[in-house]
């Protein structure tokens, strides 16, 4: 069965997706490299503006989204802590 | 007082610099815990948490208790007066027994929720009361008999270590395994300390054992935190 993706590794995904991208991706862009539904981007891209992690910017009419310094550094707090989770057992998945 | 006789002389204060060494590694793994417990709210990392939180208090207990058996049993009281002498070693002795019970409640209260964070999903507040209850009656009813404390705490580490082997052979991390091992020492520390009857030279193996078992467990925590970060920037 194939398991259903936590909060903070849809974040960590989009993160990564951006931060591959320094000069920024449009949302249909980082839609495909996070695997999110349309409604579910724009939850997460919402609430990770709101909290300074990633920024809006308009381009002769296009917008694009650019991590920030505070994401880049979010990002790799989560991926610190997928590393410390696993070694220390953590992960739930090793219990299903 | 029956707890004077445990110590070996020529290791005297030397117990407390590795309690206070633990003290920190322990201390250090829970702050990190902390920051990672803020960004995903996991409940098995509140387990983790409160588990840590709760041993490096303990040691903070531990190290407050033989500090007063040893202030007790080497301060020379200036005045030659019997009962000066007696009043001193008294408070000490209460401050001894209230800082030791403290230190079994949180130790044994940690390696539970340590085991709880790898056995259970969720420890309900029922599930929660009955094991404080029980810890508390434990703490008080180990103080009649040594062996009671360290043979629950053998059995708490042991079964972790079950635990945490157990995920090393899902994940295949080799950082796991060596968690593993962290906690297979800490299993065998408190074994040591079971034998302190026969041999107080057991209480300097167990001391040192367990300084080992936590110095493996900062290795790998700080490889895995401090190792892979400079290998996701490169």
């Amino acid at each position: 069965m194939i398991k259903k993706r936590e909060r903070i590794d849809i974040i960590y995904d989009i993160l990564v997706a951006l931060a591959n991208k320094p000069q920024g991706l449009k949302p249909t862009h980082i839609m495909h490299k996070a695997n999110l539904a349309h409604r579910q981007l724009k939850t997460y891209t919402q609430e990770l503006i709101k909290q300074g992690f990633i920024k809006e910017i308009t381009e002769k009419k296009n917008t694009k989204i650019c991590i920030t310094e505070k994401g880049h550094h979010m990002r790799n707090k989560i991926a610190e802590m997928r590393s410390f989770d696993d070694a220390f057992g953590l992960k739930r998945e090793w219990d299903e | 007082m029956s707890i004077l006789n445990e110590y070996e002389v020529f290791f005297y204060g030397k117990d407390i610099l590795i309690d206070s060494i633990s003290m920190l590694i322990v201390g250090f793994i829970l702050f990190t815990a902390i920051s990672y417990y803020k960004i995903d709210g996991k409940e098995s990392k509140k387990y983790f948490m409160y588990s840590f939180f709760a041993l490096t208090l303990s040691f903070l207990f531990r190290i407050i208790g033989h500090s007063l058996v040893y202030y007790a049993t080497t301060s020379q009281p200036h005045i030659g007066l019997i009962m000066l002498m007696y009043q001193s070693f008294f408070e000490a002795s209460t401050g001894v027994f209230l800082a030791l019970t403290i230190y079994k409640i949180l130790s044994l209260t940690g390696f539970y929720l340590l085991y709880a964070t790898y056995a259970y999903k969720k420890v309900s507040s029922k599930h929660f009361i009955i094991l404080l209850v029980s810890v508390i009656l434990f703490s008080f009813a180990s103080h009649f008999n040594y062996y009671l404390f360290h043979a629950a705490m053998f059995l708490l580490a042991a079964a972790t270590t079950y635990k945490v082997f157990g995920r090393y052979k899902k994940n295949k991390n080799f950082h796991t395994k060596y968690i593993g091992l962290s906690f297979l020492l800490l299993s065998l520390s408190q074994a040591m300390f079971m034998f302190i009857g026969i041999h107080t030279a057991f209480y300097v193996f167990g001391h040192i054992i367990q300084l080992l078992g936590y110095g493996v467990m900062l290795y790998q925590f700080l490889s895995v935190t401090r190792y892979d970060k400079k290998k996701r920037a490169n």
